[in-house]
């Protein structure tokens, strides 16, 4: 559609023609006259004084008194072709106020209110970034939008940085520009819903635990749990699934008890080879074994009179198994490669997610180890089992994520964001609740998540991933090519537990490969894997390898 | 606009949805407007007084680059980064190269808005 029309102009034409200095006082008949297929040099145009702005406002406030009901945007820019095109550009979806100068624009939204802003970088009486920051007091949920020459500026760096909608690079597009105005115009409606959870309200002040985090059944018991043996010099044992907490119990446990002025060391039994977590845990001796160039202190001295929290203590070989045991029989052990025997004064707290009772049965594990680690046993619900503290848990992290990562402008969660947290399983827990509540306020660009920012499993509000299924991937062919392609797309869905996912793709294909090699015999699938049977026993139970003729997936 | 007129802004149209009206008027504004920034963009080299440089050429590439994104922008462009440097004589040569790029690119606009008053 032409913008100007030579027989019949519009009212918006007229208005923009009216800029055009006249040689008469009548603005209109003469622009409208001299508009009419007559020839005009430039050079014998002049342009009046009239304010743009005041001009087409006059005529949008008029619209708007006919009942339109379309948004509004305010453009403020000193270069009037720019002014021109986002009018005309914008005209089918918006309203549009101009303005000529920071002040102009600033002094339209006091008394209008708009639905966003374009603003470009560089004003006559400020800098567009001071504009900006006096717009967010204004109204720190409207859309603003950048407009600069210079696309890849610092300023331009920085108006995001401080939470600009987006950024334009000068020449403008006519599509681009209508589109994402759009997309500001669709995130003010959004952001004017009412959010459900507030980021403010921590339910938790001056405590940053989540692990008091809880009204459920179960976390109650565990409160109570943690009460009643804190003070009590006993080993305990901590079982739950991984990301249910059972560190921040130890801690706990730790805090609360008679030792709290001692020291409080953790151990990850899962993590080092056996021979090394031996000297970790009991110290060796200088030439105990290659590359032990001197004397090194376990664990088990240092933390003389302390707290040794034990993690995965369900991943120990046998003979370190002995030698924890006879610590919390005797409080003696020696050092690796040493025969003097030590002692010490250690309270120990273990945790595990396998099952001992189990591994005791197949002979993996000691059952005199378990009966003394058993004595007191502490459960951790998974997060599934207490849906009551999920809420109660986004609420805290939300607001301790906002202050960490220095949101203040983040009001909260939309309900539809909110709705599909609560259900999904969390089959990684807390720490997966706590790694995603992260992720999405680190994410957001308004001052409300929606649930777009969301990883995708939660988005398709499946229930969550169950821990044994994995992602698509060819089961009966165990190739071990398709890490790079999984880890992208995973990185893709935004997933928090991408390690997790990619360690179980890497096992399962090591697992098989190697128990196809021995022909399915899994003492010696574990020797050349270098981890106990029991272990290996396990992850064939849970990732369902068959060990019939030739070695397959269920 | 003339068929070379459209080969010759055919970027700018791609830009503008082919709205030749649109760009005509958009060439009536930049010719009101960009002699006085030209103007005072002289005025600032010859008085040596950089930061005003910077601040005008950036204008009047945004003027410009309605309708160029090469050429005499490029141009403006290192005049802006010689302004920001503190480089006096670079600004002077940069302005000088520039006078005859933008008196070409100005009566280009020109003969655009004469065709499409006709």
């Amino acid at each position: 559609m032409p913008f100007l029309s030579r027989s019949l102009p519009t009212p918006l034409a007229l208005a923009v023609v009216s800029s055009l200095r006249p040689v008469s006082s009548d603005v209109r008949e003469v622009g409208l006259g001299k508009w009419s297929g007559v020839g005009l040099a430039a050079d014998q145009l002049s342009y009046s004084e009239t304010n743009v702005a005041s001009t087409v406002a006059a005529e949008t406030a008029s619209r708007r008194r006919e009942g339109s009901s379309m948004p509004t945007v305010l453009v403020v820019d000193d270069d009037r072709a720019i002014l021109l095109l986002a009018e005309k550009c914008l005209s089918p979806i918006a309203d549009v106020v101009k303005a000529e100068t920071a002040e102009a624009g600033l002094a339209a939204l006091k008394k209008n209110s708009f639905d966003a802003v374009l603003l470009d970088i560089q004003l006559p009486d400020r800098s567009g970034l001071a504009a900006y920051c006096e717009i967010r007091e204004i109204d720190n949920k409207l859309p603003v939008i950048f407009m600069t020459i210079e696309a890849a500026s610092n300023t331009a760096i920085e108006a995001m940085q401080l939470g600009a909608f987006d950024y334009l690079a000068k020449p403008l597009a006519v599509d681009p520009l209508r589109d994402l105005v759009e997309k500001a115009i669709e995130q003010r409606k959004r952001t004017s819903v009412p959010v459900a959870l507030s980021a403010d309200d921590d339910v938790k002040k001056g405590d940053s635990s989540e692990l008091f985090i809880g009204r459920s059944k179960a976390m109650l018991q565990v409160f109570k749990d943690i009460g009643r043996v804190s003070k009590q010099d006993v080993p305990i044992l901590i079982r739950g699934e991984s990301g249910t907490g059972k560190e921040l119990v130890a801690r706990a446990l730790f805090q609360y008890s008679h030792r709290y002025d001692a020291p409080f060391l953790a151990v990850n039994c899962a993590a080092l080879p056996d021979n090394l977590l031996e000297s970790e845990l009991f110290g060796h001796e200088k030439g105990a074994f290659t590359g032990a160039e001197s004397r090194r202190i376990g664990k088990f001295e240092q933390c003389n009179g302390g707290t040794l929290f034990l993690d995965e203590i369900g991943d120990m070989a046998p003979h370190v198994q002995a030698k924890v045991l006879r610590v919390l029989q005797d409080q003696r052990f020696e050092r690796v490669g040493g025969n003097n025997e030590l002692t010490t004064d250690v309270r120990i707290v273990a945790a595990t997610n396998r099952p001992l009772e189990q591994m005791v049965e197949d002979g993996e594990y000691r059952e005199d180890l378990l009966y003394r680690l058993n004595g007191v046993t502490i459960e951790l619900p998974p997060l599934r089992e207490r849906k009551d503290d999920v809420r109660l848990l986004i609420q805290h992290f939300l607001s301790q994520a906002k202050t960490q990562l220095k949101k203040p402008n983040l009001e909260g969660l939309a309900p539809e964001t909110l709705e599909l947290l609560m259900a999904y399983d969390w089959p990684g827990n807390v720490r997966q609740l706590r790694a995603v509540i992260r992720r999405c306020v680190l994410d957001a660009s308004m001052s409300v998540i929606f649930s777009d920012i969301l990883p995708r499993e939660i988005q398709r509000l499946d229930g969550g991933r169950s821990r044994d299924q994995t992602p698509a991937m060819p089961m009966k062919k165990v190739e071990g090519t398709g890490l790079p392609t999984l880890v992208d797309r995973l990185l893709d869905e935004k997933s928090t537990n991408i390690y997790a996912q990619s360690m179980e793709y890497m096992e399962r294909y090591v697992l098989v490969r190697i128990l196809q090699e021995t022909d399915g015999n899994q003492s010696q699938a574990a020797e050349m894997l270098g981890i106990t049977r029991g272990k290996l026993r396990d992850r064939i139970n849970s990732y369902g390898i068959i060990l019939e003729s030739g070695v397959s997936f269920k | 606009m003339t068929e070379t007129q459209r080969k010759r802004f055919a970027a700018a149209l791609g830009r503008l949805a082919d709205d030749e009206d649109l760009l005509i008027a958009m060439g009536f504004i930049v010719l009101d407007d960009a002699p006085a920034v030209i103007r005072d963009l002289e005025t600032y080299v010859a008085a040596s007084d950089l930061g005003e440089v910077a601040s005008t050429a950036h204008k009047l590439k945004g003027l410009m680059s309605t309708f160029e994104t090469d050429g005499v922008v490029v141009t403006i462009q290192d005049l802006i980064v010689s302004a920001k440097v503190g480089d006096q004589c670079e600004c002077e040569r940069q302005m000088a190269a520039c006078k005859p790029e933008l008196k070409k690119l100005m009566s280009e606009i020109r003969a655009i808005v004469e065709a499409g008053s006709a």
